[in-house]
């Protein structure tokens, strides 16, 4: 072996003195074992920056947060599903009869109500949100009557007709979305859909909601 | 009392009177100190703890005017020993196989996918059977380190440094023939 060949490193990482490194570069000029070694060290060097790089991504990729792809998962989902809800809504405008006195009135104190479809905003003016939700599959057999169905519901009879969808709930099982395990057990999505007078979108919020984990039931 | 003004004054602390020296040196060594703890074994959450005790460190040595000569090798020598204090994690990123590391940055082909992935499971191997020192020696040069910061760092003369990067280096080519 060469005698400088223990020297190659420090001098590839200008570790030497300048009287030091003089020489080896001659040395190296005339020399084929240490050209050869000197490749070979660049190289291992080389790849092993990349090797510790390559470790890193690879640990950075693994301590992500675990609910980042599942929230972006669930918001693609809620936007999905708002789209489906704005096309199925729009081809459904009823125009029930109305009390004229009372849609002058609200049209007088209401500004957002719009001149296209005055029933909507008549009814239940706050009924411009309108909220599509998924919920797990043990509440798919239930009715959707459970949230604000109570004055909107009476206004309905008294007009006679189906004025404005207040809450329409859309439940899809996670299952049918997700990957099995991509979607937290307890975890649901609600997308308020603010809805314009001509039934077109004018935004949408996205909320994540916890459900409340049913106790299993122990025996008395 | 009425109408008095007496002056307000919060006890602040002492230190932060250097801190445009403390956030250029936060700028230039965040990203290399936790590259290097990240290999020596910490996880990406732990190497953020390490570097942000060690910057508050430095920021009240600072303050207390401490030497500013080899700074750089006093910070590192700092993160080291945090890290050295987390012996659970320490040393653990090259004690196991390379798991399922992504060892392609970018269009990686079929053949290229191959290639790659044989000469890391080499290198990996190499890596396996150096020393804890040498390890260290190479990850720290690898950070842009001076032999002589390294010697600082790890307590050992800079000649020895010089040595065991050597024999590391010489090591990774022959065990892993790349």
């Amino acid at each position: 072996m060469c005698d400088f060949s223990g020297r190659l490193v420090a001098w590839l990482d200008k570790e030497v003195p300048e009287d030091e490194a003089v020489f080896l570069e001659r040395h190296l000029q005339v020399c084929v074992e240490c050209q050869t070694r000197l490749v070979a060290y660049q190289e291992a060097s080389g790849t092993f920056e990349a090797y510790c790089d390559a470790e890193i991504a690879g640990e950075r990729r693994r301590s992500l947060p675990r609910w980042i792809p599942v929230m972006s998962a669930g918001a693609a989902a809620a936007v999905a599903l708002a789209g489906l809800f704005l096309m199925f809504s729009r081809g459904r405008v009823v125009r029930p009869p109305i009390n004229s006195q009372t849609a002058d009135s609200s049209r007088a104190t209401d500004p957002r109500v719009g001149t296209a479809h005055p029933v909507v905003a008549l009814q239940t003016p706050s009924s411009r949100v309108s909220r599509v939700e998924r919920v797990d599959r043990q509440h798919t057999s239930a009715p959707a009557q459970h949230r604000s169905a109570g004055a909107a519901t009476a206004q309905v009879h008294d007009v006679g007709a189906l004025p404005v969808e207040p809450a329409i709930e859309i439940t899809i099982p996670s299952e049918a979305m997700f990957p099995p395990g991509a979607v937290p057990e307890g975890v649901s999505f609600v997308a308020d859909v603010i809805l314009g007078a001509d039934g077109s979108a004018e935004g949408l919020r996205l909320q994540p909601r916890f459900v409340t984990l049913e106790r299993r039931a122990t025996r008395p | 009392m009425s109408g008095e003004t007496l002056p307000l004054r919060l006890p602040l602390p002492r230190f932060g009177t250097r801190e445009g020296e403390a956030t250029a040196l936060y700028r230039e060594l965040r990203k290399p100190l936790l590259r290097y703890l990240m290999c020596l074994g910490l996880s990406s959450d732990e190497a953020q703890d390490v570097v942000q005790d060690a910057f508050v460190s430095l920021q009240r040595h600072l303050a207390a005017g401490g030497p500013q000569e080899n700074i750089r090798s006093w910070l590192y020598r700092v993160a080291h020993n945090h890290a050295r204090n987390r012996q659970t994690s320490y040393d653990r990123r090259f004690s196991a196989p390379l798991g399922e590391v992504d060892t392609m940055s970018e269009a990686p082909t079929p053949e290229r996918v191959v290639l790659e992935k044989e000469r890391f499971r080499r290198l990996g191997k190499a890596i396996r059977l150096l020393s804890e020192r040498e390890r260290e020696c190479l990850l720290l040069r690898g950070g842009g380190l001076r032999y002589r910061e390294i010697g600082e760092v790890l307590g050992i003369p800079t000649s020895t440094v010089s040595d065991t990067v050597e024999r590391a280096i010489k090591k990774l080519a022959e065990n892993s023939n790349v």
